[in-house]
């Protein structure tokens, strides 16, 4: 028999369960009205109902079918996927460096990297600019490329580093005892055990820079280079376009990566930059 | 005084740490794109354009004097302040409730499971935020428009459109999106701390609010510290959301720091002016930065 202390703790738990579950759905609302909105049909206003009346997949079928949107989404893959792997190659070398020695100036390079961590990402854009002018590659992706790779480097090192510092150093050395060199032994040692920190890590900064959008607007003019949040932008605002259409645009955007990032979000936590400062 | 003759120990030959051989490409990499950019902004900031003549030539401080007196830039400087402060206490304020609730001695996988998904809209672009604000913030469209017009509302909602409500909304979107990231840097900070403590006082009958305001509350105050300062360099640099919904608009009521640099660069094309308000927000976000870092070491 439940005595009324229990009893109170039982109400005290599933009160606890309900306004934690509540806040997480209270907070979701808005994405999971763009979810909904992406299968209304085109024809039929929003103020009859928040909810859509049938369900149809005709926005999927004209976004899809649609060059300029496809066209952006492949734009995006490639600046994503470039910056991702340019970090991982400089930040992985850093982050060993960081987490097997000891250096002169090691302790400014950890205050350097909370700066630039910190750095506003609008004076980057009119440097930048200037800079892709003088060297011809305005238009490119190549300063985006070097400016998402730059402003995620810090996050990139700080995960990797902590991953690195997880792994003991005797498993190298056992390596070498057997002849292996120090890149051998990251190689055939430490990499397959940091696997998971660096997919997860990769997969961080890839979101990151498909989500960017400043630099998308200042180095690229031409249609056919646009990005996806840049795509996305250009109609937002703009009174006479296709809503549902845009809605699905926006929810294509997000969805493969708001999945990706339930699977890594664990693997991220220490990279992200509070109490990352340390000798 | 004598000196006690020690034998000086066998010093490793002095040669270049292998650490700086890894760090090289990150250190190459910060020069050419953070450190080369601050200080080609601030000679630029120094210098003027004639556009009569196309020329450019040295000023010193006259840009500086020049924005320091335009109302325009003191406008979007106070907000940039506003929108930083309110926008920060919102995601520490909220940020440190639900991560105590997210803290609590519940079923793991249920909680992990709203964990998760609790910080799904902080990895959303905020370029899709500001298509579902700015189509939240239609009337047409809007589901808030229409439960105010089912309860009977006359008035109608743009909350975007007008100069009172604009930058108060962008700061609830704000905050909105961004709380899950605090949330998860408190939530991390409050699972290093010691459980005993809590159970220690729940033994002497305290009352879960007392023993958050008593207990963990002390325990995160440096934490919470580090964190809004932080977030107020973060924020303070703030673009996107606010660019893509209003441009600073209606009548510049939300213009901001971030939002008038880029306006008066690519806009106006006047780097010049451009560089000198940049200088300024630099300035702001390295003495906030120093400040973080002060905290961190201390800790």
């Amino acid at each position: 028999m439940d005595t009324p202390g229990k009893l109170q703790k039982n109400i005290a738990r599933w009160t606890a369960y309900v306004v934690i579950g509540g806040i997480t759905l209270i907070w979701l609302l808005p994405i999971l009205w763009m979810f909904v909105s992406a299968f209304r049909d085109p024809g039929e206003p929003f103020y009859l109902g928040i909810l859509p009346s049938h369900f149809t997949l005709v926005n999927f079928h004209k976004v899809i079918s649609n060059k300029i949107t496809m066209g952006a989404f492949r734009n995006s893959i490639i600046v994503a996927a470039s910056a991702a792997i340019f970090d991982m190659i400089i930040a992985s070398l850093a982050a060993y460096g960081f987490s097997r020695f000891r250096f002169t100036g090691k302790n400014a390079l950890q205050i350097l990297l909370l700066v630039v961590r910190l750095f506003p990402g609008v004076l980057l854009a009119i440097t930048l600019f200037q800079v892709a002018g003088f060297l011809h590659v305005y238009d490119t992706f190549v300063p985006l490329i070097l400016a998402n790779a730059l402003l995620n480097l810090p996050f990139a090192i700080w995960n990797l580093r902590n991953a690195f510092e997880a792994l003991p150093i005797e498993l190298e050395e056992a390596a070498w005892l057997d002849g292996s060199t120090r890149i051998g032994g990251i190689i055939h040692i430490l990499l397959p055990l940091m696997a998971p920190s660096m997919a997860a890590t990769a997969a961080f900064i890839f979101l990151l820079s498909w989500n960017e959008y400043l630099f998308a607007v200042s180095f690229i003019r031409s249609p056919e280079k646009q990005l996806i949040t840049t795509a996305i932008a250009a109609n937002i605002g703009q009174y006479n376009v296709d809503f549902t259409g845009l809605i699905t645009t926006g929810m294509l955007a997000s969805l493969p990566l708001l999945l990706i990032f339930l699977f890594i979000q664990r693997y991220i936590v220490s990279g992200l930059g509070v109490g990352a400062v340390r000798g | 005084m004598t000196t006690i003759p020690i034998t000086q120990p066998q010093r490793p030959r002095r040669r270049i740490s292998p650490g700086y051989w890894f760090v090289a490409p990150a250190v190459i990499l910060i020069i050419l794109l953070a450190i080369y950019p601050s200080l080609r902004v601030m000679q630029m900031s120094m210098f003027s354009l004639n556009r009569r003549t196309g020329e450019t030539a040295f000023v010193g401080a006259e840009n500086y004097t020049r924005i320091f007196s335009d109302p325009v830039f003191r406008k979007a400087f106070r907000q940039a302040l506003i929108f930083a402060t309110f926008s920060s206490i919102g995601h520490i304020v909220l940020g440190f409730i639900i991560a105590n609730l997210f803290n609590a001695p519940l079923n793991r996988k249920f909680i992990g499971a709203c964990r998760a998904l609790f910080l799904l809209p902080w990895a959303l672009s905020p370029i899709v935020v500001a298509m579902i604000a700015q189509l939240w913030a239609y009337p047409l469209i809007s589901p808030i428009a229409k439960i105010l017009a089912v309860l009977g509302s006359q008035v109608e909602f743009a909350p975007l459109a007008r100069p009172s409500t604009a930058l108060l909304t962008l700061t609830i979107i704000n905050i909105w999106q961004f709380t899950p990231f605090y949330m998860l840097m408190i939530l991390a900070g409050l699972q290093s701390m010691d459980p005993e403590w809590h159970d220690a006082a729940k033994v002497d009958g305290a009352s879960a609010l007392q023993r958050t305001r008593y207990i963990t509350l002390p325990y995160s105050r440096d934490m919470l510290l580090t964190l809004s300062l932080f977030d107020l360099v973060t924020t303070m640099a703030y673009f996107d959301l606010i660019w893509v919904t209003t441009q600073g608009g209606p009548v510049r009521s939300t213009e901001v720091l971030a939002t008038y640099i880029y306006r008066l660069a690519f806009g106006t094309m006047d780097w010049n002016r451009a560089s000198a308000v940049g200088v300024v927000l630099l300035t702001l976000c390295i003495c906030i930065t120093a400040i973080v870092v002060f905290q961190m070491q201390r800790e």
